[in-house]
């Protein structure tokens, strides 16, 4: 079929097909020699690491100090470390793109991509008093790991800072030194492959002797000088001095193949690559300088002359390759590819590939080409589209999904939703591709490390914008990159009032839920910038997320203004708890002052455990009126009242209530006047606790007239209350000729029906009748019938025809039975209504 | 499991529900075997929303709170459930200190809130050790009937008007949003008052992070109406005459329940009928002997489960006597039909009735008991007198000068409550005193009572109860224009919501009426204007797609409910009375008002437990 594309850069290693991908090329520092460096890059198109290698002599550029310098894939220099930290043995990469350097002395530093030091601690135990003497970072299951190895031969392994070293067993025959080894994974488990001599040692942890391995090679040999795992650890690349390699499984126990070289130069690197379409891997790609060799299972080479100086990235789907002036990704060629592309392919999707390019050309043989992968078409557009995903250059993805557009619409009720879905990947994938950003990931990779973590990787080197379109793009929440573009904002632009308006305008776009103020804030209180923490609380609208920052930030008056505003006491309650603990009392009192509500829960929380705080609170208020409460109740809790109650009346008439300022007043006179009285020779029980009433009635009780009239006129007690007293008593004691001279006396300001209601109290129907008779007479039936005069009460309503009245008294008069007074009412109810 | 919460529009049985898993959720959290210690002002509440069962079905007992508690050996787990008040920490620190052994945790569940108060208390004495889980029962609003919800909070209006502490506000605001999680978003709000302005405004920024409120359709609620009982503090004053009010006056009804001595019910023991009121009675009664030894005692529930008494709660009381002897009557003629039984099927179809007639036969003998009571207490002289007084009062007779009817109060040393009763319900139909009444009943009540009483008065002052003249006299005014006392009042067969105290109209339950109408509101705006506090009101609508749907005449949906009652939920600031309450069933039982009402309130008060709530210190 049709000549294509790139297959220029194809290659055959028999039986299969790889290929070369050219990736951006990177634009390296004029003073970066790639020559004379080391270069450690992470995986997944990770940062690269480079420094001066110290083996090497090198012609001296710029500062002869000795720098890490840092660079995406392309070249754009990131971050560096003055290294002034002592002798670097190792560097490498984490999973989570941390440069973990291990020194000398097991000092192991780990740096962010931007070069700030993140932690750093030590191997410890053993390790930590004997010099290292080379270390490999290994990533497992368990994350990455730091293996060392010590003059003395023994290795450590060591998962992270917070976990203990872990020591492999002794070597066997420890005086002979290895020559190479690696760090392989088994789950969560890692052990130790030593190339030494003719031998291959497995050192575990929890084994006490390592098991060796020989005779490997049917070829002779004198040293095994390089061991290599594949990227999933199943597989096992040894290379001798010889030139032999040896592929095979990684427990040694299968054998590949032998191959030899035919070169007597020592390889830079050998690396697996692994296959694209799964997770195994067929070939091995050895570099020399100048030149790089790849070798398969079945023995078969391919070859190419290359830049003097290479470096191998091994990645899950296949090699990359960094050199001075390119960066090239070797990849076992996907067999969707092959069967579009190849020449002469009579796979369907390559027909369809050719009538999608005919029908653009608007040529009738589009019609042939789609007659012949008709049958077919269903897997011709899914490889297309599966095709599409493997290739770097937009244009071949774009044409490749054309053709799948054009496909589909040849197939009834195609589900679009792949096809939809990897267009949204593809752009992101592009855009992660470009010179700008500097990620060049492969579809496989995309979907292994998934987006959020894509997400998290463009955040961290602060491609908020970029990440934010992606997120929108692929649907996932958004709000997180906000609020990681606010922290940035924070740390690094200086302008306060600036960066919360720029925060502000991004926040307040309503389709972005969750997003919290106070998390930003809380960091730009962390940065020491409180003023524009502040201004960003300000915009949270939960008092209670606002209030634990401010108190945080001491921003007390702040604090109690925002918990006051919410109206939740319980959030006023724990800041005034919190912020009495940290002020001075008197700037306490008056920063609560002016917040109502502060001011009130205050006092109710003092009221029930410190009165004396109280009285504070009233002093600095000038609340004459609670101060004399305050005295006041203090004085009934401590029954002592007669010694407070100028304090009491005084702190009364200070706030202006003249009529509590006089009664106690009243009260004290009173007080004194008992106490005369009690000292009396014929005092009789002591009068001292009633009241100025009671003890007038008791004085009236007694017969005092006398000394009752005084008080009357020194108390100023109305003539109504009086009269009230006097008839009261007289009635108690039965003095009925004292209480009708009383009556009699001169007219009653009350009237003459309290007369009645105190003799119907002694049950005295018959004084009561004297004073119904004085009675209104609206009010004489009722009076009559208190007294239980019912006889009386009929004539009475009789007289007055009240035939309301009348039906009221025969409801009571049923009830008590009497038939005589029955009649009688009857009768009354009658001839009243026969006149009507 | 609370059949007489069930409604159709909001069905309170959601309510507590809800606050039933909370509780099963905070128990089953904690494992081992443990006892429920009840803090006394919990117990009606806990009743609200559980049944006793839940409890034996977990084997947990409860056990009321007392200062000092031995619990046995065997119980790994106590759990309080109590109010957040500082002083009850004391008797748990105690408990702590002679209980504490091996492996045994104690365990607070604060209702409503955790009170950071209350675990300072605990670290200060140094028992922190010993407690597991410090949580909280967010219960605000319980529900008490199918269309009325309490959150028990009896010193709610003094806490806000006297100390200031607006607690009580916020938690109503909390309320708010979670009656609107339940029933769904309440479009339209109006309302009165300082405080009521406050719950609002608490409520409406408690719901911003409530996403899901503003979203879709509004909920089963269409208005909320918020009404401060500081616009009004005649009513709460007032004697309510209602039967329900009477029987509150009187006896006190406590979460539903009345306890009376038994010797009053000559049935008790005797009627021993299946029936679920008979049951659910029982079942409280077990409840509080659990709780408590008060001897014989009868406890009966009243709610609208029991239907004699949802027939007559709502009633004036001299409408409940007529209707009492009526079913007197027809139990009567029902019964005797059994002497004249012809045919098997009449006299199978009467063995069918008879477990229903018994039922009848003792809820009627019941009320007819409690009636009785009553009845005997309203023959008294001195209530008769001092309602006259009052109702002198509400129709303002001679209502600036000092009431002499006091004044012989005062001078015969009769109840001190009930006077400051009437002198304050005269202050509230007066629009306060003139400075010389105020001082001269203030010396009058010095002389008599000692001088003690300045604290008291101090309190009613503070509370608004006792205030110097204001220049509007909304009282008189409104009197007038929204006819609180009505001359021709009936109270048998009622035409108008006035019956309830007789002929005078309650101003918070006028206020609902008049707005019923249409544009009430905005009329009523400038009516109402003399009252204190602001008016306002307020539209919640959703975020999305406001302006689409205007202009078509509603979708299907949206015209049928035009024609679906109105469910307005009133919620009372501060307490409000039975009485008002029964005012509010009858505007809703009036077909014209297509209304139905869910009421809400602090806690229901009656004109003894609101004025003695404020008097305390």
């Amino acid at each position: 079929m049709p000549i294509m594309y790139n297959t220029g850069e194809w290659f055959k290693v028999r039986p299969d097909y790889y290929r070369k991908v050219e990736l951006a090329t990177p634009d390296w520092p004029i003073d970066i020699d790639l020559e004379y460096m080391q270069l450690v890059a992470a995986p997944y198109g990770g940062p690269l690491a480079v420094i001066r290698d110290m083996a090497q002599l090198v012609p001296v550029q710029g500062s002869s100090r000795s720098m890490i310098r840092i660079f995406d894939t392309t070249g754009n220099e990131t971050g560096h470390i003055l290294w002034n930290h002592g002798k670097l043995i190792s560097m490498g990469w984490s999973d989570t793109e941390e440069l973990i350097c291990v020194l000398e002395n097991a000092k192991v530093f780990v740096f962010d991509m931007f070069g700030n030091e993140k932690e750093s601690y030590s191997i410890g135990g053993e390790a930590s008093v004997i010099k290292i003497l080379e270390a490999k970072v290994f990533q497992s299951a368990a994350g990455t790991g730091v293996a060392v190895r010590t003059t003395s031969g023994r290795i450590f392994l060591k998962q992270n800072s917070n976990k203990s070293e872990r020591k492999l067993p002794d070597l066997p025959n420890s005086n002979v030194s290895c020559s190479c080894w690696e760090i392989i994974t088994e789950g969560r488990n890692s052990y130790c492959l030593l190339g030494r001599e003719r031998e291959v040692i497995k050192l575990m942890h929890g084994q006490t002797v390592g098991t060796i391995t020989a005779n490997l090679f049917e070829k002779p040999y004198d040293r095994i000088i390089k061991i290599s795992a594949s990227y999933n650890h199943q597989h096992l690349a040894l290379y001798t001095n010889t030139g032999l390699l040896w592929l095979g499984s990684v427990d040694m126990q299968q054998k590949y193949c032998e191959f030899d070289t035919g070169r007597k130069d020592k390889p830079l690197q050998i690396e697996w690559i692994m296959n694209t379409h799964n997770t195994d891997a067929d070939a091995v790609v050895i570099s020399y300088p100048s030149y790089l060799l790849i070798v398969n299972r079945n023995a078969d080479r391919s070859e190419f002359p290359y830049d003097p100086i290479m470096f191998l990235v091994a990645e899950m789907d296949g090699v990359r390759i960094i050199t001075q002036s390119s960066h090239e990704m070797i990849q076992r060629l996907p067999k969707c590819v092959e069967n579009i592309f190849a020449v002469n392919s009579q796979a369907p999707a390559s027909y369809l590939f050719e009538a999608q390019k005919k029908f653009e050309e608007k040529s009738y043989k589009s019609d042939e080409y789609l007659s012949m992968c008709r049958s077919n078409i269903e897997l011709a557009v899914n490889e297309c589209i599966e095709a599409a995903t493997y290739e770097f250059c937009p244009e071949t993805q774009k044409s490749l999904m054309r053709t799948a557009y054009f496909g589909k619409g040849f197939i009834p009720s195609h589900n679009p939703e792949e096809y939809m879905h990897i267009l949204r990947i593809l752009r992101v994938l592009n855009t992660l591709r470009h010179e700008k950003i500097a990620i060049p990931l492969t579809y496989k990779q995309f979907t292994h490390l998934k987006p959020e973590v894509i997400l998290s990787r463009l955040v961290f080197r602060k491609h908020y914008g970029v990440a934010i379109q992606v997120a929108k793009h692929l649907k996932l929440p958004e709000s997180w990159i906000l609020e990681h573009w606010a922290y940035h904002k924070i740390m690094h632009d200086p302008n306060d009032n600036e960066v919360a308006r720029k925060i502000t305008e991004k926040f307040k776009n309503p389709s972005i839920e969750g997003i919290s103020y106070c998390n930003i804030a809380e960091k730009a209180h962390q940065s020491g910038r409180d003023k524009l923490a502040i201004i960003l609380l300000e915009m949270e609208p939960r008092a209670s997320l606002q209030v634990p920052l401010l108190l945080k930030m001491e921003e007390f008056e702040r604090a109690v203004a925002s918990a006051t505003q919410s109206g939740d006491t319980e959030l006023v309650t724990s800041v005034l708890l919190e912020i009495k603990k940290k002020m001075m009392l008197s700037n306490f009192h008056m920063l609560i002052r002016n917040y109502p509500l502060a001011l009130n829960i205050y006092k109710k929380i003092m009221s029930e455990s410190s009165r004396t705080a109280l009285y504070d609170i009233y002093n600095t208020e000038d609340d004459h009126k609670s101060i004399a409460e305050y005295h006041f109740n203090n004085a009934i809790d401590s029954e002592g009242l007669e010694s407070n109650l100028s304090l009491i009346g005084n702190s009364y008439s200070q706030g202006r209530c003249t009529v509590e300022a006089e009664l106690c007043a009243d009260t004290a006179r009173l007080l004194k006047m008992q106490k005369t009285h009690a000292n009396k020779p014929n005092g009789g029980e002591s009068m001292s606790g009633l009241s100025i009433h009671d003890t007038m009635l008791e004085l009236l009780r007694r017969g005092e007239l006398k000394e009752a009239e005084k008080m009357k006129t020194d108390y100023k007690v109305p003539d109504r209350r009086f009269w009230w007293m006097r008839i009261l008593t007289l009635a108690e004691r039965h003095n009925w000729t004292e209480l009708e001279k009383f009556s009699k006396s001169k007219k009653s300001p009350i009237g003459y029906e309290p007369f009645v209601e105190v003799c119907v109290q002694q049950e005295n129907a018959k004084e009561a009748q004297k004073y119904i008779a004085r009675c209104p007479d609206q009010r004489k039936v009722h009076w009559y019938m208190r007294a239980n005069l019912y006889d009386e009460a009929i004539d009475c309503a009789f007289e007055q025809r009240d035939m309301h009245c009348l039906y009221e008294l025969q409801l009571k008069i049923r009830v008590l039975r009497d038939q005589g007074l029955i009649e009688k009412i009857g009768n009354a109810i009658a001839m009243l209504e026969a006149r009507r | 499991m609370f059949p007489h919460l069930k409604s159709e529009r909001v069905n309170l049985q959601l309510l507590q529900e809800s606050a039933c898993r909370e509780l099963v959720q905070q128990l089953d959290a904690i494992h081992g075997s443990k006892v429920i210690v009840l803090d006394e002002a919990m117990i009606g509440p806990l009743g609200l929303v559980t049944k006793p069962n839940l409890f034996r079905e977990r084997s947990i007992d409860l056990l009321p709170l007392k200062p000092e508690m031995r619990f046995p050996k065997e119980l790994s787990n106590i759990v309080y459930i109590v109010r957040p008040q500082v002083a009850l920490m004391d008797q748990l620190v105690a408990h702590v200190k002679t209980n504490s052994q091996h492996g045994r945790q104690f365990h607070i569940l604060f209702v409503p809130r955790r009170s950071c108060l209350c675990i300072k208390q605990l670290e200060n004495k140094e028992v922190m050790g010993a407690f597991g889980r410090l949580e909280e029962l967010p219960w605000n609003f319980l529900p008490l009937d199918a269309d009325v919800v309490s959150m028990e909070m009896l010193h709610a209006y003094r806490d806000v008007s006297i100390d200031g502490d607006t607690t009580a506000l916020y938690q109503a605001a909390i309320g708010l949003v979670q009656l609107q999680r339940l029933y769904g978003r309440i479009p339209k709000i109006y309302g009165k008052g300082v405080q009521a302005q406050l719950v609002w405004d608490h409520a409406k920024q408690l719901a911003i992070d409530e996403k899901s409120l503003y979203n879709g359709d509004k909920g089963a609620i269409d208005q909320l109406i918020l009404l401060d009982r500081g616009i009004d503090l005649l009513s709460p004053l007032a004697t309510q005459l209602t039967y329900e009010g009477l029987i509150d006056e009187f006896y006190g009804i406590r979460q539903n329940q009345l306890t009376l001595p038994a010797e009053h019910f000559p049935s008790y023991n005797a009627v021993n009928s299946s029936s679920t009121a008979a049951n659910a009675a029982r079942a409280a009664e077990e409840s509080e002997r659990l709780l408590s030894d008060r001897g014989q005692r009868k406890t009966l529930m009243l709610h609208s489960g029991e239907e004699l008494y949802a027939e007559l709660r709502n009633k004036n009381f001299n409408e409940v006597r007529m209707l009492l002897v009526r079913k007197v009557k027809e139990i009567q003629e029902q019964m005797n039909l059994n002497s004249q039984q012809q045919s098997v099927q009449e006299i199978k179809s009467f063995v069918e009735r008879m477990p229903q007639m018994l039922e009848q036969k003792r809820a009627t003998s019941d009320h007819t008991a409690i009636a009785g009571l009553i009845d005997e207490q309203l023959k008294s002289y001195a209530f008769n007198d001092d309602l006259a007084a009052e109702q002198e009062f509400m129709v303002c007779a001679d209502i600036d000068k000092s009431s002499s009817y006091i004044e012989d109060l005062i001078a015969r040393h009769s109840e001190l409550h009930n006077v400051l009763r009437l002198i304050c319900l005269q202050c509230a139909a007066a629009s306060g005193f003139k400075e010389r009444v105020l001082n001269h009943y203030k010396r009058e009540l010095a002389h008599v009572y000692g001088l003690e009483v300045l604290l008291t008065i101090s309190n009613l002052e503070k509370a608004g109860l006792l205030h110097a003249q204001t220049e509007s006299r909304a009282y008189a005014v409104l009197r007038k224009t929204l006819h609180l006392t009505v001359d021709d009042s009936v109270e048998v067969n009622p035409k108008d919501i006035s019956y309830v105290h007789s002929f005078y109209a309650p101003l918070t339950a006028r206020l609902v009426e008049h707005s019923l109408k249409p544009l009430g509101w905005q009329s009523l705006k400038s009516q109402i204007n003399n009252l204190p506090g602001p008016t306002f009101e307020d539209f919640q609508v959703p975020l999305i797609g406001i302006g689409g749907r205007h202009g078509g005449g509603g979708t299907p949906s949206e015209t049928s409910l035009l024609h679906a009652r109105r469910v307005v939920l009133v919620l009372f600031v501060g307490g409000c009375t039975f009485a008002e309450i029964a005012a509010l069933r009858f505007l809703a039982a009036q077909e014209d008002n297509n209304v139905q009402f869910v009421i809400a309130t602090t806690k229901i008060i009656n004109k003894r437990t609101f004025l003695e709530s404020v008097m305390g210190s």
